[in-house]
């Protein structure tokens, strides 16, 4: 149930919830929420239930000594030790022992505690909030699987709840669901129809075996798996940010048209833009950020990406996924743009976002180094040579996955999703939602929570 | 109503849901019954179960049709339907089969003595000791008669066992299974659209020798007599289609240790059962029992883990193991 491309979560859960919330009375609300939240957190992971509960008691307690206090500092850095601290011995528990041992949604609910501590201290957070509105903007059920990681000046928005809440007409209330519904129905398309069925075509490259894959397959692999992880939390984060705008939230962007970068920089500004603005302001800036000397600003850039390799996860390919991109970033800022002519700089930014990124997202989604080495191997065959290959095993799998594959890289195209965000209040797009959400739910009848659908021996 | 027209798609949405769990209602017990088996109000919404039965090809509209073509539809839609996972065994009973009559009685099997070596069938027949065929090695020239049936498994060795792939001929598809094996076409005809059954093409064409390896798929639908009584029919028809051919039955390929303690369906001591059934099909004299599982199993009789990826299927560096034990493994007649 808390995967939102989940037939119970649609039919069952959003649409009561959504009821409840909008009966409850206006005073009510943010319970109503919350409570809805935990339910959705008790459902998906009970056994970490008490984790999530313990870390918003104890980071509400600190947020109140932090604003009361003389040594603000000392309070902060503190707390962020202890979450951070604590999102890292799960991460490792996970890892090393049982991957059921990580809370679901810690990476996610962690990085929101140490925004709201450093918002606190800032001051960026002037009144006091209530526990139930700290606790809800912790936890509520959109963000807390997966993000986005929304700020809390973005949570206050809500007009819907909290101290300055009104009732809203009834007219209001059901634009804000219906355009929630939009998103939410877009999204929904993007996981089920496209990135489901490029896991499938992924699944299929392991079986075979990295070691055994032809050349073209190789690199229709790196753009499968490219595509399948772009379409997936983009999807996923539009559904998220849908289910927002349905509550009363303002919608937050996650994605923006990241292929359509022009350097690797700027692609990350694009892609999971709460992650990145989150690293921005509370690592990349407090450490003097771009406006220090070059050697600083490099090492500056070697622990956002160290983190942000480590935040992902702790095997070995996350932090050389990490440092490769820190390697690509700096030759970009110090060297491409800075001494290259314009066509050339131009030329190699769009080559490091189309054939790069693609090649950092095969290491990153292979977690042994053997395999990886096997893999790039393969994509590079004068490396080495394979064993058992089938020269036409991609036009087999072209011909089982080429509409999938075409989908995905029709929907690269810019424009489109600016289309659709301008217009998507016209008849045409409201037919069109109407049709693509009914074919996703008979696409899901008919898998029935098997993670690849068609899956056949 | 004035309120509809600031939300469409919630309201088309919300119409649609209802109309279809109306509809699906009316139509559970009767066109939709076989799908509403499992049906869990919790969890799905009503229309799901009839969204399971369009995907077979059964419209609500049928309801109106000729209910035997109704019953083909559903029939056709299970025997293909995915790897059972998502289906129980007992919603999987195909009603094509009244009796319950045991493998042992079949009449294939020529011999009534079941051992336990893998190739038990094998060795003990009717026959005098200097009549006993033994397992040979041969080259790859002696698939150049050959034919292999069967699922994903046998269409990972075709495409990654090039001296097989130039020399025999395959029969494979994925997820096809001993209920439709012979019946279902898909056998590409040179020259022609339409695709050929396995049962016609056994009449046009002449094979040396036959290897099936099919199973896999079947263990979560109905139970071992009904499994074992098709292949035992099917091995009869192939028989009668290719009365010189001698005709390998081979043991279902196990699952990893990972897959095999996991799931519920689709593990080793299940597969050890069938295969166990399939042995004591051989007689011997022209079908022969091979079991290719102990050139890829670990020491616990588990799939070897380095050598798949999804726990199911060999990679395609590990179906040499395949082919080597074939070459091991062959009967040579005079």
């Amino acid at each position: 149930m808390i995967n939102f491309s989940d037939l119970t979560f649609i039919f069952r859960f959003l649409p009561v919830f959504v009821i409840a919330y909008y009966l409850t009375p206006v005073s009510f609300r943010t319970w109503t929420l919350l409570i809805g939240s935990l339910v959705f957190y008790g459902v998906g992971d009970i056994r970490m239930l008490p984790v999530l509960l313990g870390a918003i008691v104890v980071n509400y307690l600190f947020s109140r000594a932090i604003r009361g206090a003389n040594k603000k500092k000392l309070l902060l850095a503190f707390i962020v030790c202890i979450d951070a601290l604590m999102l890292v011995e799960f991460k490792i528990l996970g890892q090393v022992i049982d991957n059921s041992l990580m809370p679901l949604g810690v990476s996610f609910f962690v990085f929101k505690m140490i925004s709201f501590q450093a918002d606190t201290y800032m001051d960026k957070i002037t009144e006091e909030p209530p526990f139930a509105d700290v606790a809800t903007y912790f936890c509520m059920f959109p963000q807390i699987v997966s993000g986005p990681i929304m700020r809390f000046s973005d949570y206050v928005e809500n007009d819907n709840i909290g101290k300055d809440a009104y009732k809203a007409e009834l007219k209001t209330v059901l634009e804000s669901i219906e355009d929630g519904l939009r998103f939410f129905v877009l999204g929904l398309f993007m996981k089920v129809m496209v990135a489901d069925h490029l896991a499938m075509l992924w699944n299929d490259i392991g079986t075979i075996g990295y070691e055994s894959l032809s050349t073209p397959l190789a690199w229709i692999g790196a753009a499968t798996y490219s595509m399948q992880l772009y379409y997936d939390f983009w999807g996923y984060s539009l559904m998220a940010a849908g289910i927002g705008v349905m509550l009363g939230f303002p919608f937050v962007v996650n994605f923006d048209q990241p292929y359509s970068a022009k350097s690797v920089s700027e692609f990350y500004r694009r892609w999971h833009a709460t992650l990145g603005s989150w690293f921005k302001d509370y690592i990349y800036i407090p450490l003097g950020g771009s406006k220090v000397k070059a050697p600083r600003i490099i090492f500056n850039l070697l622990v956002v990406w160290l983190i942000t390799g480590f935040w992902h996860g702790i095997t070995l390919n996350f932090i050389l996924w990490g440092l490769i991109l820190f390697v690509i970033i700096v030759i970009e800022k110090f060297i491409v743009f800075k001494f290259f002519p314009k066509w050339l700089s131009f030329i190699l930014g769009k080559l490091h976002v189309l054939v790069l990124i693609p090649l950092t997202w095969v290491i990153f989604a292979i977690p042994g180094i053997g395999m990886l080495e096997n893999y790039f191997c393969r994509l590079f065959p004068f490396f080495g040579v394979g064993i058992a290959v089938n020269d036409s095993d991609y036009i087999k799998k072209l011909g089982v996955y080429g509409v999938f594959l075409l989908l995905g890289i029709i929907l690269l195209i810019p424009g489109l999703y600016g289309l659709f965000e301008k217009n998507r209040k016209k008849p045409v797009f409201t037919a069109i939602l109407f049709v693509i959400f009914w074919i996703c739910v008979f696409s899901l009848s008919n898998s029935a929570g098997n993670p690849f659908m068609y899956f056949k021996f | 109503m004035k309120l509809v027209k600031y939300c469409p798609l919630l309201f088309l949405t919300a119409v649609v849901s209802i109309i279809l769990s109306c509809l699906t209602f009316a139509l559970k017990n009767d066109l939709y019954s076989d799908y509403a088996v499992d049906y869990d109000s919790a969890k799905t919404p009503l229309f799901a179960v009839m969204m399971k039965g369009m995907a077979d090809g059964v419209y609500p509209w049928d309801e109106f049709a000729d209910l035997s073509a109704v019953d083909q539809k559903i029939l056709a839609g299970k025997q293909a339907a995915d790897s059972g996972e998502t289906q129980p065994a007992e919603q999987v009973v195909v009603n094509e089969q009244e009796t319950d009559s045991q493998p042992e009685s079949s009449d294939v099997s020529g011999n009534d003595i079941s051992g336990n070596s893998d190739i038990s069938g094998n060795d003990i027949s009717g026959n005098s000791e200097e009549d006993k065929l033994e397992f040979c090695e041969v080259t790859d020239e002696y698939f150049d008669d050959a034919l292999f049936i069967g699922d994903s498994r046998t269409v990972g060795l075709s495409e990654y066992v090039d001296e097989l792939d130039t020399r025999a001929t395959f029969y494979s598809k994925v997820s096809l299974t001993i209920y439709t094996v012979l019946e279902k076409p898909f056998l590409k005809k040179e020259g022609s659209k339409v695709k050929m059954t396995v049962d016609e093409a056994l009449s046009e064409n002449e094979y040396g020798k036959i290897y099936i390896m099919l199973g896999l798929n079947e263990m979560g639908t109905g139970n071992l007599n009904m499994f074992i009584e098709k292949y035992t029919e099917v091995i009869n028809r192939i028989r009668e289609l290719q009365p010189d051919a001698i005709i390998y039955i081979q043991g279902i390929m196990h699952v990893t240790a990972d897959k095999s303690n996991t799931d519920k369906h689709f593990n080793n001591p299940n597969i050890n059962e069938r295969n166990e059934a399939l042995s004591q099909l051989a007689n011997g004299e022209d079908i022969f029992y091979i079991d290719m599982n102990e050139s890829v199993d670990d020491e616990d009789g588990n799939l070897l883990k380095e050598l798949s990826f999804d726990d199911v299927h060999l990679k395609a560096s590990a179906y040499e193991r395949w082919h080597q034990y074939l070459l091991q493994h062959a009967i040579v007649k005079d």
